[in-house]
This record gives C-alpha cells, structure tokens and sequence, in this order.
C-alpha cells in the first residue's frame, strides 16, 4: 500500500568524492532526482493502474474513477512533495500512505464522501455484491423529502447490499442487475505497489546529480 | 499436480486443520438425525448459524493431540463425533461413515437407528481464494498466492522460491477481528509450513468422507522439498468506510512471503 524509498549518501562511490563534494547540496540534488524524476515515473505509473480501474465502470457511472483522475493524480503530486525528507546522510521519499487516501485507523470519518476516499474500494477489494443507487434514482423513485445521508457515504449516491437492496423492496422499482456496482466481489489490487515494480530506475539520472553538485550548481 | 498447487495446498490445509481450530471450532450437541432418501445419508438437523455445513466450513476431521491443543493431522478422529441409536447408547464408529462436508452419516451396520449425533465443526469458513461475491456467512478467511518470485540461492542448481501470500479475514465484530488475526498471525509468525504429500489425494474424497489413504506419506515431508518458511509476516486492519456492508465492516488482512529452496 505504501512505499518508501530511502537513499543513504553514505556509498562507497560518493565517499571516494566526499572531499569533492558539497553534501548539503548533493542531497537537494539527490531529492530533486528522486522526487522529479523517479517519483514523476511512478505517479505515471500509478495513473496507469489507476486508468485500468475505469474498464469496471461504465463513464457515466458517477461511481467512475475517472470522474476524479485529476484530483487523485494531484494528490499524489502533493504527496510527492509532502513525503519528501532530506538531511545530509538519508532522503527518504514516501508515497500511497494510507492517510493519503482518507482511511487511515484513527483518522476515518465514516460521514466523508470526498470521491478520493471512495478509492479505498478498489485498494482493499469489496466482498459481497452491491448496487449503486445514484441520486437522481433515488428521487426518482422514493422523492426527494428523504434524508439521503443515512444511506450512506456517497455524494452522488449510495450503496447497498444486494440482500438490503431486496429487503427494501427497490428491485420493485429497478432490477439489481441494472444498477449492480460494477467493483461489486472484486478482489484487492495494490496498484501502488504494482506501479512501483514498473518504475525504471536508471543510474544516468543519479549521475546527473553528482555532475551538477561537482559544478556547485543546483538542479 | 504441479508443485505451486502441491504447495499451496499445504498451506491451506496448515492453516485451516492446524492453526484456526485451536480456537475455532464449536461443538454442537444431541442434534437429531434425519434419514435423507437421495443421498442415503442420516443428515443432522442443525439448526446453528454459521450453519456447521457451509461453504469453507464442514465438520472436523482430525483430532487433537491427547494433552494439547496441537491438530493431529494423520488419521481420521475418533473423538470429534459420536453418534446415538434409538434407545439409547451410542453406535460403534465401524458401523458407520462420517460425510464431513455434508454433515451427515452413512450408517453400514445392521439392526439400529441412529437418532443423534454429538460432532465439532470449523466455526471459521476457510477459503481457497477471495471471496468474491458469493460470500458465506461471516466469519470468513480466505488465502491466497499474491505472486512469484524465483532467485538463485547458491553455486550450480537450486533456487529459492518466494511466493508472497495474503490472507484476507472478514469478522463479524471487532473482537472476532481482532483474535482471528492474533491467532493466524501467530500461527504464521516464524513458523514453517510442511510439504504434504497429496499424491494420494487430499484429506476428504470427493464424496465428504476421509480419505482412507491419506496419513500413509503425510508423516514425512517430500524430499525434494524443504520446509516453507513464512517470512516477513505482517498484518493490519483494513479500516473501510462500509455502513452498508456487514461483510466488509470488520476486516484485517495479513501478509506473508512463504519461501523454499528447491534443488
């Protein structure tokens, strides 16, 4: 779910430079590479998992991911930069905690129906099989004096479980098949962890930080 | 059978007859019996919720070990189920069958009627992959292989396999969350899994009854094999916003590498 990249500047290589070298810098430089290079790789990355959620979903379902690829794709920018610690020994760059996605032990609010945290579905996998009633169905067919909030998490609609969904009687209205969700029993997919074994980390970019510290020059 | 199924299936087995009924088994007592004309099998009435029978549950099969709480996994039990005639006493186990998976008896002696049956059965419903949509009643653990990954371990032939394996639990309350994960992961932290030897088939034919070859090359692992080693093992609640579903309300999840070195 999460991963962590730490890069220790104590290396044989760059210990043969040290005399040479300005550490304060060569690690602003390391962090530039880690954080602008490879970890731009392996939001890309990421996106691209992110994007196979989307052949679930029909691109009118509110509960679509791509209705929030920018917002999620911007989270992860934050992230990048949020996560990012250097001294002059260790950088060490964090991405996918949980609390990024809202659902962390402790800091939950079962109330929020920010899109971002309807993600955790895709991550951890939904058991069971559910429908997804949107809100212009549930005025629809139960009019609008109901308090929609009691049903759920959802801004633009809830879920329920295919037995409630019978229990109350909305299959009199829509057959379940019609407004099945999609992610409906499908199993966990830890996309960053998926994301992270494609990223190619490439020596050249980390001599490019060695070039430019030798210069006194920052990247 | 190719060796990943020989292995996972060593798994599954480890933690279903080994590591959950230390503490997940229940006991149910003086369930009438009711002959069923179909399958000719003296089914027990329960009427128990998780039903003993369910998918990834059934009745018990093997013992403890005298004196401990450890599952002795080579020979069918002798003491898990106990079986009552009309007029009371109980039946001698030889005349009778037991079908753990559909729960019932299937009575070959002569002259008496069984009426009863005392039996334990997995409280747990363990199962061989994610759940997906049709999921038995709750609790529910499912495991399975996330991956492989195969590295050189040494000069010439051999190899390590690393095969990282997840186990999903699906509670029903916060304080069953919380054991089934203490126990599995307990019962994987620095612990080694055994190869068996399924060449003979798997503990219960196909027909629910025990194996009656099994036990014959259980007791030594393969040879080819070493034992799997669980590594790395780590677990954590998986914290869902799901007011809408019980299913997913109390769920953890543990992770492992299971490792061997193959010649």
């Amino acid at each position: 779910m999460k991963v962590k990249v730490n890069f220790s500047l104590d290396q044989q290589s760059l210990r043969k430079l040290s005399n040479l070298l300005d550490k304060q810098l060569l690690s602003k430089n390391i962090s530039y590479v880690l954080r602008e290079i490879i970890g731009r790789k392996y939001i890309e990355a990421i996106m691209e998992e992110f994007d196979e959620f989307s052949l679930y979903f029909d691109p009118e379902d509110p509960a679509a991911p791509e209705h929030w690829r920018d917002e999620f794709q911007e989270s992860l920018l934050q992230d990048l930069h949020s996560f990012s610690k250097e001294t002059t020994d260790k950088i060490s760059i964090s991405l996918g905690d949980k609390d990024f996605l809202g659902y962390n032990e402790g800091s939950l609010d079962p109330r929020d129906d920010t899109p971002l945290v309807w993600f955790v579905f895709y991550m951890e996998g939904l058991a069971g099989e559910y429908a997804f009633i949107s809100e212009s169905l549930f005025f629809e067919k139960k009019g609008p004096r109901v308090d929609l909030s009691r049903y759920g998490r959802f801004g633009k609609g809830f879920m329920i479980s295919r037995s409630d969904y019978e229990t109350e009687g909305w299959d009199q209205f829509t057959s379940f098949d019609q407004v099945r969700f999609p992610f409906s029993g499908e199993r966990p997919k830890d996309i960053f962890q998926e994301a992270w074994e494609k990223v190619d980390i490439n020596a050249a970019d980390f001599k490019k930080a060695v070039i430019a510290t030798l210069e006194n020059r920052r990247l | 059978m190719l060796n990943v199924t020989s292995e996972f299936l060593s798994l599954f087995y480890f933690l279903k007859d080994q590591v959950l009924p230390v503490e997940f088994v229940e006991q149910e007592q003086d369930i009438s019996l009711s002959l069923d004309s179909s399958s000719g099998l003296y089914i027990a009435d329960s009427v128990m919720q998780p039903l003993p029978t369910e998918r990834g549950r059934g009745w018990c099969y093997f013992d403890t070990v005298s004196g401990s709480s450890s599952i002795d996994i080579n020979q069918e039990q002798v003491s898990r189920v106990t079986v009552y005639k009309v007029g009371g006493g109980t039946i001698d186990p030889s005349d009778y069958e037991v079908n753990y998976i559909l729960g019932g008896i299937d009575y070959t002696g002569v002259g008496e009627t069984p009426i009863s049956i005392d039996y334990y059965f997995n409280y747990v419903s363990f199962l061989d992959s994610w759940p997906g949509t049709d999921v038995p009643e709750l609790p529910v653990v499912s495991v399975d292989l996330v991956d492989t990954q195969k590295v050189g371990y040494q000069l010439g032939h051999g190899k390590k396999q690393i095969r990282p394996v997840r186990v999903d639990i699906f509670a029903s309350s916060s304080r069953e969350q919380k054991e089934l994960t203490e126990i599995i992961y307990d019962g994987l932290y620095k612990k080694c899994v055994s190869p068996l030897d399924f060449t003979t088939g798997e503990p219960l034919g196909y027909d629910g009854k025990f194996n009656p070859e099994w036990g014959t090359t259980v007791s030594g692992t393969l040879s080819e094999y070493s034992p799997m080693r669980c590594e790395d093992v780590k677990a954590r609640r998986v914290n869902m916003p799901v007011s809408y579903s019980d299913i997913n309300r109390y769920r953890s999840v543990v992770t492992f590498d299971l490792t061997s070195y193959v010649e």
